[in-house]
């Protein structure tokens, strides 16, 4: 009888225990996951924002009010490069090859678009970025922001 | 050997304890990790957030070059009077905010993506301030800018992110 009421006691206590331990196993890989998003996102657009930085010539100049999935630019090589939005992915493309790359990882769905604005031609283009991550449950895992403009300045005489 | 009533189950109760201990040491170090890791989406978004207000910041200097070229009497630093300000990704200009009294950004969607503005329907805690003060050593060709982005964390903590970059009437 005791042996049986100490296993009983025994089994909750380790029933409770792993189950608890499990939950915060699982909560520790999607904060893992979640971490990792928001790196590979900050990444991706840290490195569109220094290429649009030192570039010029961005198509379209305004976009007025709307989201656009995709925008081109000259970098600083004289290259026409091209950021868009390719499916659940961010991604780059130089011409060359012609297929856009992705530039963020596959098991991360992003979505967002870029907005393009110069006031009415008194200011060089702005662009503002905006990228949300989810994961493939759908779960939001973060959105993320920015603006950048290009340094040099394209003079209207 | 004489077997004394209840060892066995002593014996568990000591196990289990020693076992209870161990789990809420672990649950404790998860419960912290995942604690601190949810944090880094709001930095990550914080920090972003503080860089664009810089650059909104630098884009409207930039545009005052720009008028410059044709209206003279425009000044390089015109509307960047010392102070607390507020922008967002539309923003022309720097508004005037007190510093104890700022806006919270909002979630605004727009064509079927998500922007933090002043013009939102889902609300957020990021709150962002620039304030701008003129050079300590050259007041008139020297501005510094200094993005701040206020935050709460899930555990009502208060966190914070600033950024600082000088603009010199350079050309």
């Amino acid at each position: 009888m005791e042996l049986v009421v100490a296993l009983g006691l025994f089994a909750v206590i380790i029933t409770i225990g792993a189950s608890i331990l499990l939950h915060s196993l699982r909560s520790l890989r999607h904060v893992a996951h979640q971490a990792g998003a928001m790196d590979n996102i900050s990444l991706a657009i840290e490195q569109m924002a220094r290429e649009v930085r030192m570039g010029s010539d961005i198509t379209p100049a305004d976009g007025g009010k709307y989201v656009l999935s995709e925008f081109t630019f000259t970098n600083h090589e004289e290259r026409r490069i091209t950021y868009s939005f390719c499916g659940t992915r961010i991604c780059r493309s130089d011409g060359t090859p012609i297929t856009p790359t992705p530039i963020t990882m596959s098991n991360i769905i992003i979505r967002g678009g870029f907005l393009i604005s110069n006031d009415g031609g008194r200011k060089t283009p702005r662009i503002t970025v905006t990228a949300r991550a989810e994961d493939v449950n759908g779960n939001v895992l973060g959105l993320v922001q920015t603006t950048v403009s290009a340094r040099l300045i394209h003079y209207k005489r | 050997m004489k077997h004394i009533k209840g060892q066995v189950l002593g014996e568990a109760i000591v196990a289990m304890g020693i076992i209870t201990v161990g789990v809420l040491g672990m649950t404790g170090f998860l419960a912290r990790s995942i604690s601190e890791g949810r944090s880094i989406a709001d930095q990550t978004t914080a920090a972003n957030l503080a860089a664009e207000g810089i650059e909104i910041t630098k884009n409207i200097l930039d545009g005052n070059a720009i008028e410059r070229l044709t209206d003279p009497t425009v000044a390089w630093n015109q509307g960047f009077s010392e102070g607390f300000f507020e922008v967002d990704f539309r923003s022309t200009v720097l508004t005037p905010r007190d510093a104890t009294n700022l806006r919270f950004l909002r979630k605004e969607e727009i064509g079927g993506a998500q922007f933090y503005s002043y013009a939102g329907t889902e609300s957020t805690t990021f709150r962002r301030s620039i304030e701008i003060r003129r050079g300590v050593n050259d007041s008139v060709h020297h501005i510094r800018a200094t993005a701040r982005v206020y935050w709460v964390a899930r555990e009502g903590r208060p966190n914070q992110v600033m950024i600082s970059s000088d603009f010199y009437n350079w050309r």
